[in-house]
């Protein structure tokens, strides 16, 4: 036993992934980015409140979502006739017989104003169940970027052939980890929110303290594993934090006061989490015992401080929606159900949301409790699958109709699951206890992909058919401070054996215009990294174009690729 | 005690560094840990076990649309991962007159492809073992989202110009596609660089209905309780 008090200079974990950057070569993004870390941590004032709160949420589409359909061009868009007539039954017209089904048309300003903009490329048009998001894009709270992708080097299709490309294409493992890691030429080591998190939590979070500034409610991902070890990612699911087993909910068979870790109840159970709570108290010699403890230690410190969280969103109460007894649900929860459509009276109305709305629900308690938690930059994760739409994707055809598939539920779950977030953190930044000095744009969502999926069908049956792996893809980022209703990158011409696919290939595989670095680079700097630091975040852009420039010259490929047209965060 | 640390310390780093040397360095002759899965057995490089069937034999139609000249791209480059050293004068490697090498026993083994005396599901249990031997030697899967690019990387579209498959296999259509026995071509589905989905329509001849024809786990020959048709 030693003393509790001491630090550990340098724990095993930290010293193996050192050596082990060391000997695998990345020794040098390794020692900069601890070097720029301890300067960070030497500048930073002593964090006393939340001030300056800023959240970015990854939402990971896992399985491959179809961005053509997602982001299709609209009525008089350059890539119109190129969808119609090559997309075959996965082609939704822009108005059918009932008009039911029709995709919302919308327009983006950025290439509206754009005099290098071929006449009509602002011209898009969102998936039929994307109803809400189009007024989030129209209300300039929501953006796209197009044609985004994993890319070792600037690459075309003409030059598909002759540079490095990333490992793996078209395989989903590998590109969900490329996507994660945006390095996609090295080994796996770490995640880009993760060296974020290295960077930026001594400098803004309470040292030693309350949770993780990277949170998961999808398990442990890649986008968050910290180079350097020292920012773990905290797990919580939808019901909050991960509690010790065979204590009850909430602990409470064992204590009187769940936020209280030391109420315990004057019974075995009460006796035996005391008991275990003391034995995880040593302290030892060993290493690894000393770590195991640690681990548990933390572990119920994050529940207490997560359950904080919860509690304090939780007292915010919804002003309609009221549960089967009698009780109004919380702002957050009541908010989530009644836009998935659900009866908040019904007895499992929370159960029957959707899982990325669970996700979300527990993100946004967490911000709304941010005080609990004791960070002013936070980093969440959080995904939902079923993508992978080989199948039964839906579509269209003259004699079926509009034929509803995988993809009009996984975009149904989506739409409802970003306008009720969005409502939420609208709300909150009115509230007036939980509100604080919190604002609409202190959060920023932005989703990622394995890849896009074939522009041709698999199939020539309506609803059956589907699509497959493909790679640049479609994305969208949502916040107060997006530079809303705009389009950036570059979309491409739809022509399935044309200069934007991969050659060789007829079936619309679009090499990416932008790489996922170019994507990522504007979510580090909004969170506080500098210019001077992107390059340690990001060690590959320098091989790209400075996503903040702009620029749109659809037939020029070098163009486009010394014009990222990436700039869509505002204020950075 | 301090110097016991040091001590401690220097031993652990020549191990990781030993570990890794294993894990990514280029292996001079053979990596042991590949070639205990991969190790041909005697009967295999002997060529005793090739068989002579009735669609190897029958009468070929004109040579498919063969792949193009290998690109000498191979991605595993970024890791440091080579290629398996192979002792390519070993009777299993035919060398051919276009600079191509065919692999003899997965090509004998891929001769029995379609073949109508056998169940359908030992088809992509064939398949399954030609892509695992791919990856063997290769050390991941074909970088292939259609079945055209796997058909062209099991044809020589790799770093040794090895051919798995005869390019003249009648289970290779005229767009150059491993087709099942219903003339359908395969779904190769790659959901990481060691596991290559594939699935047959079946009969129907449409994906995605009750006679799909896949096998959920990679297996090895020999195993035929590792595999089942898919019923979803």
């Amino acid at each position: 036993m030693r003393n509790p008090n001491k630090k550990i200079e340098m724990s095993r974990r930290g010293f193996l992934a050192r050596s082990a950057c060391a000997s695998m070569g990345v020794g040098g993004v390794v020692n900069t980015l601890a070097h720029m870390r301890l300067m960070e941590g030497a500048l930073a004032n002593t964090v006393s409140s939340i001030s300056d709160y800023k959240a970015a949420i990854v939402l990971f589409h896992f399985g491959a979502t179809d961005g053509n359909n997602m982001l299709m061009p609209g009525n008089g868009h350059p890539a119109r006739n190129n969808y119609e007539n090559n997309r075959g039954v996965l082609a939704l017209p822009l108005s059918s017989p009932g008009g039911t089904n029709d995709p919302h048309p919308i327009v983006a300003d950025n290439l509206a104003s754009d005099p290098a903009a071929a006449a009509g490329a602002e011209n898009f048009a969102l998936h039929p169940e994307l109803g809400d998001l189009k007024t989030l894009f129209d209300d300039g709270e929501l953006a796209f970027a197009a044609n985004v992708g994993t890319l070792v080097v600037p690459t075309t299709a003409a030059t598909y052939n002759s540079v490095p490309l990333p490992p793996q294409l078209f395989s989903h493992s590998d590109q969900q980890n490329q996507w994660q890691s945006s390095i996609p030429d090295k080994p796996f080591q770490s995640g880009w929110s993760g060296r974020i998190a290295d960077l930026l939590n001594p400098a803004w979070n309470e040292p030693d303290g309350k949770i993780s500034m990277s949170v998961s409610l999808s398990g442990i991902n890649d986008n968050q594993v910290s180079l350097l070890g020292d920012v773990p990612q905290y797990s919580v699911t939808n019901n909050g934090a991960i509690s010790l087993n065979g204590y009850g909910t909430n602990y409470s068979n064992a204590l009187s006061n769940a936020s209280d870790p030391t109420s315990y109840n004057r019974n075995a159970n009460g006796r035996r989490l005391k008991a275990f709570q003391d034995i995880m108290n040593y302290t030892h010699d060993h290493l690894f015992e000393e770590n195991y403890n640690v681990v548990v230690r933390r572990a119920r410190e994050n529940e207490g401080f997560v359950g904080n969280a919860f509690t304090a969103a939780d007292s915010w109460l919804h002003p309609s929606a009221v549960n089967n007894n009698g009780n109004p649900w919380g702002f957050i929860e009541g908010t989530f159900i009644l836009q998935n459509g659900i009866n908040p009276a019904s007895g499992n109305a929370l159960n029957n949301l959707p899982s990325l709305s669970r996700q979300l629900i527990s993100i946004a308690k967490m911000i709304a409790g941010r005080n609990s938690l004791g960070n002013s930059r936070q980093l969440f994760f959080c995904s939902y699958g079923g993508h992978d739409t080989h199948q039964d994707q839906g579509g269209f055809s003259t004699g079926a109709g509009y034929v509803a598939g995988d993809l009009d539920d996984n975009m149904a779950t989506l739409n409802n699951a970003l306008k009720a977030f969005n409502d939420v953190m609208k709300a909150l930044a009115s509230e007036p206890t939980l509100g604080g000095d919190f604002n609409y744009n202190d959060f920023i969502l932005a989703s990622h992909s394995d890849f896009n999926r074939t522009f041709t069908p698999n199939g020539t049956v309506a609803g059956s058919s589907g699509s497959d792996h493909a790679w640049g893809t479609n994305v969208y980022m949502m916040g107060g401070d997006v530079r809303g209703k705009n389009v950036f990158g570059y979309y491409p011409d739809l022509n399935p054996t044309g200069t934007w696919t991969t050659p060789g290939s007829s079936r619309g595989r679009w090499v990416p215009s932008s790489a996922v670095e170019q994507f990522s680079a504007p979510i580090a700097k909004w969170l506080g990294i500098a210019d001077t630091e992107i390059g340690t975040i990001f060690p590959n852009l320098e091989r790209f174009a400075d996503p903040f420039t702009a620029g749109y010259d659809p037939t020029d490929f070098d163009s486009i690729l010394a014009n990222a047209n990436m700039d869509w965060i505002t204020g950075i | 005690m301090k110097k016991f640390i040091f001590i401690a310390l220097a031993l652990l780093i020549a191990a990781e560094v030993i570990v890794l040397s294993v894990r990514f360095l280029p292996s001079k002759k053979s990596d042991p840990a590949t070639t205990q899965a991969s190790k041909p057995t005697e009967e295999e490089v002997s060529g005793a076990s090739r068989v002579s069937h009735p669609i190897a034999a029958a009468p070929r139609g004109p040579a498919p649309n063969l792949p193009p000249e290998t690109k000498g791209v191979i991605r595993s480059e970024f890791f440091g991962v080579e290629p398996l050293a192979l002792d390519l004068s070993a009777p299993v490697f035919e060398q051919r007159g276009d600079g191509r090498i065919l692999k003899t026993d997965v090509a004998d083994q891929l001769k029995e492809l379609n073949n109508p005396e056998q169940d359908p599901v030992e088809d992509i249990q064939i398949l399954t073992s030609a892509i695992a031997t791919y990856r063997q030697i290769f050390r991941e899967n074909p970088i292939a989202g259609e079945n055209r690019e796997v058909v062209e990387a099991l044809t020589g579209n790799n770093p040794y110009r090895m051919m798995f498959i005869d390019p003249a296999h009648p289970a290779i259509n005229s767009s150059n596609e491993l087709v099942d026995r219903w003339k359908v071509p395969y779904e190769f589905h790659p959901v990481s660089r060691d596991n290559m989905e594939i699935r047959s329509a079946g009969l129907d001849r449409q994906f995605g209905t009750g006679d799909d024809i896949m096998i959920e786990e990679p297996v090895q020959f020999g195993d035929p309780e590792s595999f089942e048709e898919n019923d979803q």
